[in-house]
């Protein structure tokens, strides 16, 4: 099971490969859009604002300085895109008052179809004993690097030990939970 | 296959950063890269037009410089025509007609006395 870098990802798009983007969305999706949920206050206005925020990142690939990491890039753009969106909604609500029945029709429209819709209610209690049964050293490259958002060569630093060790423990690591959570999932 | 590996790794860093909403649609990142798709295609599109724009243009400069080139090819001819046409007016001169007689009858030395005389007169 080969999972890239971000890093090799976004080269291999900047090379031509547009569909390698994929990755990128289908891995950061639910962060992003939890990002701009946050500002929505609505699911369907987040997916919206999210869609505009990997677009203006493809857009804005190539000017992508890779000495941070493309979450943290990313992130800054789903922020501004978001404070953008409330803007230019709140400038709507002055020109046309929503009337509360209105807004009961768009809360009446959302539906819970499993089809349509991945349900997360479920995903810390999931995911969290995968990470507790993961072997000291690699649960705490994936703390490290998954929450603290720490880069790797912060991480060689902070544990000394070489930049390749740090990548191909937090590789090691990433295997072993996403098999843990398919294992999970057929059961 | 290699999707579903990101599309996992994504819910176990949301899980592990306890960072996500209630749910997501299924098909996000399918109407993202569908609308990627149709961004990439129109911007081809616009590239191509401009390029064809481009060619036009080229043509046309080609084509105007050529005829240029060509009209003043054939006025420069013209040029030259005319200086030779104004060659056999001088030539009317009787100075130099004097001198083209006189070398006609100079030539005579080389051929009979019947013949120059009959050349001279």
């Amino acid at each position: 099971m080969i999972i890239e870098d971000d890093d090799q990802i976004i080269e291999s798009c900047l090379s031509g490969n547009k569909d390698d983007f994929k990755l990128l969305v289908d891995k950061y999706q639910i962060k992003i859009i939890n990002a701009c949920y946050k500002y929505t206050k609505n699911l369907p206005d987040a997916e919206d604002v999210a869609q505009e925020v990997f677009i203006k990142a493809y857009v804005n690939l190539d000017s992508f300085k890779f000495d941070s990491k493309f979450y943290s890039w990313i992130y800054k753009i789903a922020i501004n895109t978001s404070l953008n969106y409330i803007n230019s909604k709140e400038k709507r609500q002055e020109k046309e008052t929503i009337s509360d029945e209105s807004c009961q029709i768009i809360q009446n429209t959302s539906t819970d179809d499993p089809k349509e819709y991945y349900q997360l209610n479920e995903l810390i209690k999931t995911v969290q004993p995968l990470i507790e049964k993961l072997p000291d050293d690699l649960k705490k490259m994936i703390e490290l690097y998954e929450i603290y958002d720490y880069t790797y060569e912060e991480i060689s630093d902070k544990l000394s030990i070489p930049i390749g060790t740090v990548r191909s423990r937090l590789h090691r690591a990433r295997n072993m939970l996403i098999s843990d959570f398919k294992n999970i999932n057929d059961e | 296959m290699m999707n579903e590996n990101y599309k996992i790794l994504g819910k176990i860093i949301a899980g592990l950063t306890k960072d996500h909403p209630p749910k997501i649609s299924r098909d996000f990142s399918e109407k993202v890269m569908s609308r990627i798709d149709t961004l990439s295609s129109s911007a081809n599109d616009a590239r191509n037009t401009s390029s064809n724009y481009f060619n036009i243009a080229a043509s046309i400069v080609v084509a105007v410089v050529t005829s240029m080139i060509l009209v003043n090819y054939n006025s420069d001819t013209n040029n030259l025509v005319s200086n030779d046409i104004s060659q056999p007016e001088r030539i009317e001169n009787g100075l130099i007609k004097k001198v083209i007689d006189e070398d006609a009858c100079s030539d005579t030395d080389y051929i009979s006395n019947e013949q120059e005389d009959h050349a001279c007169k």
